[in-house]
Formats: structure tokens, sequence, C-alpha cells
């Protein structure tokens, strides 16, 4: 129930914003016919109401993320002494189920960067979305394209190095075997554009990851633990597929700049979703040390 | 039905007011000038009081779904932007381009002073994201 309140409500919203598009590029029309020589300011204050209200959910997701990635960072910074400290302590966590310390410091690592470098990339390719529209003089658009590009490529290289560190700990396999699961994984790339593949790649090395840890800490736990962390990331990815379905609705109806501006939005925010998705990785990899370790520390 | 032989009626109106006109300017040339404006006037304050702020009312009520500031500000202020142009146009019209400049300048202020909380908005809401 719970779900399906948080989806109605999010759909809600969205498709709340794209009728007023609609609505709003009607009423603009109608305006241009009764006074043509206002037409150029009613395109600039259409694309300023467009901003304020369509956009707003794509800004506020921007900063929800931004906000969790903050504070998951000062998570890390604060816990990684504590729990190396503990790892030097009790060796025996790493013997038990192939712990990779190393893991710990690329977890870090990439939440950093994340927030110091991927982040910020990606607002900036929002930010040049919206400057492009709302100047087109001067375009930015093919610089927000490359960004974008870029970011994609780096998240899926740090994932790659996450299921190569995973795969060089030996840790055993994912629990649906390999045949079973590959049309699904197929499915998933061809259907989730950007990010299918990302998350298929990941998928193998986080089934890897997890099966190794699920003995120690329990089949149900673990399952809460995704479902609760994969949160934001389907918020985000809902997001965007929203965004771009409604670019594609509103087309026939509205100027294209404004279906273009949607549905660079929703590539933007397939990159955002892919960041979250490191960052979740980084926090479950984190959360299951701590509760391994504090398991070990109780026995 | 009402609406439309009332602009109909209107249109009658203004088919007279220019054969008064014409005749004015047959009769009393010198007059002609202050006469053609004040009748200008006259008409441009009776139609936009008859037709126009009725229509714009009627067409704020249909478009009510769009968001509270937003429709209604688009409509004021195409609206004002109409009546400052129907000045100029007169007052360039009579070769007082200068003051139609001035006239048309204010208007755009007055259109700007009303967006400015919106631009102000728009403005905090992109930096907000770079906001470190």
């Amino acid at each position: 129930m719970f779900i399906i309140d948080f989806v109605q409500s999010l759909v809600g919203g969205l498709l709340y914003s794209f009728i007023i598009v609609i609505i709003t590029s009607l009423f603009a029309t109608v305006m241009n016919y009764l006074f043509p020589s206002y037409a150029e300011w009613i395109k600039q204050l259409f694309f300023v109401v467009i901003v304020l209200v369509v956009l707003r959910p794509a800004f506020l997701q921007l900063l929800l993320v931004q906000s969790l990635m903050k504070s998951i960072a000062v998570l890390f910074i604060t816990s990684y002494p504590i729990l190396t400290a503990g790892m030097a302590i009790s060796g025996n966590a790493l013997n038990l189920i192939n712990f990779q310390p190393a893991l710990l410091l690329f977890a870090n690592g990439a939440v950093y960067f994340a927030d110091r470098l991927l982040l910020p990339l990606v607002t900036v390719a929002l930010l040049f979305d919206v400057v492009t529209r709302l100047y087109p003089l001067i375009s930015y658009s093919k610089l927000s394209d490359m960004l974008r590009t870029t970011l994609l490529a780096t998240v899926s290289s740090v994932v790659a190095a996450y299921s190569v560190f995973i795969t060089a700990g030996g840790v055993v396999s994912w629990g649906i075997s390999e045949a079973a699961s590959e049309p699904i994984k197929e499915l998933i790339r061809q259907n989730i554009p950007f990010v299918g593949s990302l998350v298929t790649d990941s998928m193998g090395s986080l089934g890897r990851y997890s099966s190794g840890a699920g003995f120690m800490v329990g089949g149900w736990l673990l399952v809460t633990l995704w479902s609760i962390s994969i949160l934001p990331v389907v918020q985000t990815l809902v997001l965007a597929f929203l965004y771009r379905w409604s670019a594609a609705l509103i087309e026939p109806f509205t100027s294209i700049e404004i279906s273009d501006l949607l549905d660079d939005i929703g590539r933007s925010l397939f990159v955002l979703c892919a960041i979250t998705f490191l960052m979740i990785f980084a926090f479950v990899y984190t959360v299951l040390f701590f509760i391994v370790y504090i398991k070990l520390a109780v026995n | 039905m009402a609406f439309a032989g009332n602009v109909m009626a209107l249109l009658f109106q203004l088919l007279a007011v220019f054969l008064l006109l014409l005749i004015i300017q047959f009769a009393v040339p010198q007059l002609h000038p202050i006469l053609y404006s004040a009748i200008y006037l006259f008409v441009f304050a009776y139609v936009t009081f008859t037709v126009l702020v009725p229509f714009i009312k009627k067409l704020s009520e249909l478009f009510h779904g769009i968001p509270q500031p937003y429709g209604r500000l688009l409509i004021v202020s195409a609206f004002l932007f109409f009546i400052s142009e129907a000045i100029t146009h007169h007052l360039s019209e009579s070769g007082y381009t200068s003051l139609a400049n001035l006239a048309l300048l204010v208007i755009k202020i007055a259109i700007l002073t009303l967006w400015l909380p919106e631009l102000m908005n728009l403005i905090q809401t992109l930096t907000t994201l770079i906001a470190p």
C-alpha cells in the first residue's frame, strides 16, 4: 500500500504539471492570436512559468540527492575509523566472508568523488539545458550532452571496477543461476535507456556480493536493506521516465523547445539515477559490514 | 448570442464614428486632430470595457487550471501591453513618436514590476541548485 501511495503521489503530481504545460501552451496560443505583437514576450514568460512549475520536481529530486550524498559522505568519514579499528581487532571478520578491506576505501572514494565531482557536473548539465532554452542564441546543448555521456561513462567504469574487486575476492555465485538471469538482464538492458546496462552489470556484482553476506546477515534483512536503500534510485528513475514520457506526449501541442527541454531534463535525471546507484552501493556495503562486525563482536 | 449581437452593434458604432470623423474633417479641418483624439480615446475606453474586459475575464475563468499567480499575470501583462500599444500607436500616428516611446517604456517597466517576484523566484530556484 505504501509503495502504491508513493508512486501515485509521484505520478499524480507530475501528471498535474504536464496537464498544466498543455493548458498553458493552449492559453499562450490564444494570447498570441489576440495580441500578436506581444508574442515574443508571451513566449519568454511562458518559459519562466514552465521552469517554475514543471521543472520543480526535478530540482527537488536533485536537491534531495545532494543532501543524501552529503550526509552519507559525513557518515562514512565518521564511521570508517571505527570500522577499520574493529577490523584490525577482530581479523576473523575478513576470513569469514571474504570482505575486501580495500572495498571500504573504494566505497568511500566513490562517494567522495560523486559528492565533489559527479553531482555538481549533473547540476551543471541541468542548468545548461535550462539556460540553452532560455536564451537560444548561446547554445550549450552539445556541452550538456557531452557532460551526460562522460558522467555515465565514469559511473559505469566505477561500477565495473567494483565488480572486478568483488570477483577478485572470489565470493561465489549469484542466487539465480546465470542461465535464468541472462534473459531478464537483456530485457532490462534494452528497455531502460542508458542506465539499463549499468543496472544489469552491477546486478551481477551485487548478487555475487550479497549471496556471500547472505548466510551471515539473513536473507530477509538483506532484502529489506536493499529495498529501503534502493528507494531514491527508483524514485529518480520513475521521475526521469515521466519527464521523457511527457516530453513525447506534449510534443504535438507545444513549441519544440519545451518538449526538448523536458526530454533533456529526463536524460539528466537518468544520469542522476546512475550516480545515486553508486552511492547506494557504497551505503549498503558499509551497512552490511557494520552488521557483520557487530555480530562478530557480540559473539 | 447576446454577446455576438453586442459585438456586431459595436462594429456598426465604429463605422458611425468613422463617418462622423469624415464629416468633421470636411467641415472643420482645424479641429479635426483634437476631435479625432477625443473620439478615439472615448471609443477605446468603450471597446475595452464592453468587449475586451469581459472577454478576458471569461478567458481567465476558462483557464483557471493554470497555477494561480501565473495565469492572471500572463493575462494582465498582455492586457497592459495592449493598452500601451493602442496609446502609443495613436501618439505616433499624430506625429509624437518620442512621447510614444516614453509611454511604451513606462508600460514595459510596469509589466516587469508585475513579474519581478516570479523572476526573483526563478533566479532563486536556479541558484539553490549550485549553492554549496
